[in-house]
């Protein structure tokens, strides 16, 4: 092979994963002013150390072998080309390596004075692909076919896509879901209306039971001999909370009422049955895809949930990083199952087929969502999760477009995901979340709770607008807090942070980032293949971390004991 | 206020534990039938028979 084939075999092969922009903070090799012995002692010091790293081996170099290496180091700007770099290796006892090793990470020749850089190019891959420094070495420093380096280093290395051009259009397009409607997705939504229509049903029974012109007591008694026991405060309840909110109502008034908001959970019935229609169908459409490339994770039960990842993933898709590629997305916003066992099935498949997994963090943990981060990060695949970083000012204004309801629900969720909401808050506050039971009053006694009455929501919204605000506040502040909670334990304590491919033992960090800005843009790279690294020379491991999120993606430990353990249970 | 009882705190009037219980299948004219049925007293369910189910619209 002469120069100019191994030039343009380098450029063929160059590493991708952006190992070319890698920063060399501490390992430059950089050699003394002066060539005194202490100089060049410091310099054989430092080359041992880098050759150490590259073999993932300890140093073998005997003193007769050093004074033999310090020879050569003595010409810094010597440059060392394949055979002259394996006898280097041979003279510290380390084993040689093939050319297709020396050309990937060292060119045709390589400037001692430069060897840090191109070893942390090794180690790049060498963390990427095998998470492991020695396995790596002893692999691909053997393999003598260029073809057969390339193919042992895998895709992840080697293979940079170019924006999907090679794949054809989708036969089938998915069916838009308004936001609005996707919280008709929600299991919880789905018994509350059925109950609430049994409710309405059981109501109109008592009307037809107790005749014409029937007094409250007549009603009430009507009610008592039609209903179950188990079952009956609810109706009851509607009644009551009815009247409470109408002091001066009759009954005719009450089975007006029951009239109107009787078509309403009808027509709320209507809807729900049309929307699950369309995410069944769309369920279909995202099963044929030939192509599944992200994967969002989310746990949605309350009717926020719904429309919050609603806003995150269009937000995501459509941003500037985002909006061009033609990525096929599986967002649980507009699919639906009525079958449990089924939506299991479908969301295990799509974890399968995905190529990442966008992990929205929430302000509490389920089992759900946690076991789709780790049956991500077991595949192998990139994790990356969204924690929003919230501002308490514009939080503060958005939960203020929430009904009153919704308001009081989300103060109950951060109450119980929120340790520290008693503690942070003044005592003024806490008495205040304590006697604000105008808003527990209002939500307590609307009658039918899958239908809202706007006016009375903009009455008291108006009437206790400060009480209101002064509310979002203390929910945004919690909400704060528990989010950035989350980001620090996922990203530095965590111990799922980082779970292993169960296929070959490599570690596998989640991808943490705070807005959806940074989620797009790192979102971006891994489906284009681009993610950049820094390799960091940790106290208890070496680190990869990706730039943008700071995160670690891959891990060795400098734990001999845990790290010969482990890779004789995945590597022999 | 303790966090458990600030669960409670809002608890609606109108709400029964059947609504939160894990089901293994949400079609909601099947939950609305069985809800019905944990309902309805054997006097609601014959008079809505009497009515020939148009009492359920």
């Amino acid at each position: 092979m002469n120069g100019a084939s191994v030039r343009a075999d380098m450029d063929s092969i160059r590493p991708f994963y952006g190992v070319d922009k890698i920063r060399v903070p501490d390992y430059t090799f950089r050699p003394p002013r002066r060539k005194n012995h202490r100089g060049q002692r410091l310099q054989t010091e430092h080359f041992l150390d880098l050759i150490s790293r590259l073999t993932g081996t300890s140093r073998k170099a005997v003193p007769t072998d050093i004074v033999l290496l310090e020879r050569i180091l003595s010409d810094d700007t010597k440059e060392a080309d394949y055979s002259e770099f394996n006898e280097l290796l041979l003279l510290v006892n380390k084993d040689r390596v093939s050319r297709p090793f020396f050309h990937r990470y060292f060119g045709s020749k390589c400037r001692i004075s430069q060897l840090a850089r191109h070893i942390e190019q090794f180690q790049v891959e060498a963390m990427l692909r095998y998470g492991n420094f020695v396995f790596a070495y002893r692999t691909l420093s053997r393999i003598q076919d260029e073809d057969e380096f390339l193919a042992e280093l895998g895709k992840l290395c080697t293979e940079r896509t170019d924006g999907f051009s090679g794949r054809s259009p989708r036969l089938l397009e998915i069916e838009q879901i308004p936001r609005d409607d996707t919280a008709l997705l929600g299991y919880l939504s789905t018994a509350q209306l059925a109950a609430e229509l049994g409710r309405r049903d059981l109501l109109k029974l008592v009307f037809k039971d107790v005749g014409p012109k029937p007094d409250w007591s007549t009603l009430l008694e009507s009610i008592k001999e039609l209903t179950q026991p188990e079952a009956r405060q609810p109706v009851l309840g509607i009644v009551e909370n009815f009247r409470s909110r109408n002091k001066t109502a009759t009954v005719a008034d009450f089975e007006r009422y029951l009239e109107s908001a009787g078509k309403q959970i009808q027509l709320r019935h209507d809807r729900m049955t049309e929307v699950q229609a369309i995410a069944i169908r769309n369920q279909d459409i995202y099963l044929t895809w030939d192509h599944m490339d992200v994967y969002f994770a989310t746990s949605m039960r309350k009717p926020w949930e719904f429309t919050d990842l609603y806003d995150f993933v269009n937000g995501l898709m459509k941003s500037q990083d985002m909006k061009d590629l033609p990525v096929s997305f599986f967002d649980p916003t507009q699919s639906y199952t009525k079958e449990r066992v089924d939506k299991g099935l479908v969301e295990s498949l799509m974890l399968k087929r995905a190529s990442c997994t966008v992990y929205s963090v929430q302000d509490t943990d389920t089992l759900g969502k946690d076991s789709e981060l780790a049956a991500t990060l077991a595949q192998g695949k990139p994790v990356i999760a969204y924690v929003p970083s919230i501002s308490e000012l514009e939080r503060m204004e958005q939960l203020l477009t929430n009904d009153p309801a919704s308001l009081l629900d989300r103060l109950r969720f951060v109450l119980y995901a929120d340790e520290r909401f008693l503690l942070e808050l003044t005592p003024q506050d806490v008495a205040f979340v304590e006697e604000f039971p105008a808003l527990n009053e209002f939500t307590r006694t609307m009658p039918f709770r899958s239908i809202q009455d706007a006016i009375l929501v903009d009455e008291f919204r108006k009437k206790y607008e400060n009480e209101l605000k002064r509310l979002a506040a203390i929910v945004a502040a919690s909400e704060k807090r528990i989010y950035d909670g989350r980001a620090n334990t996922l990203s530095n304590f965590h111990p799922l942070g980082i779970q292993v491919n169960l296929s070959t033992g490599v570690a596998n960090g989640v991808l943490v980032v705070r807005s959806i800005e940074d989620c797009a843009k790192l979102l971006n790279r891994v489906l284009t293949s681009s993610m950049e690294f820094d390799v960091l020379d940790e106290k208890a491991h070496w680190s990869l971390r990706e730039r943008i999120s700071g995160s670690i993606f891959r891990v060795v430990t400098k734990n001999l004991k845990v790290n010969n353990c482990f890779w004789n249970f995945y590597l022999r | 206020m303790g966090n458990d009882a600030a669960l409670l705190y809002a608890k609606a009037a109108t709400a029964d534990k059947w609504e939160t219980e894990e089901r293994g299948s949400y079609d909601v004219d099947t939950l609305h039938q069985e809800y019905q049925q944990r309902l309805f007293s054997e006097k609601a369910v014959a008079l809505m028979n009497a009515h020939s189910g148009k009492a359920t619209e």
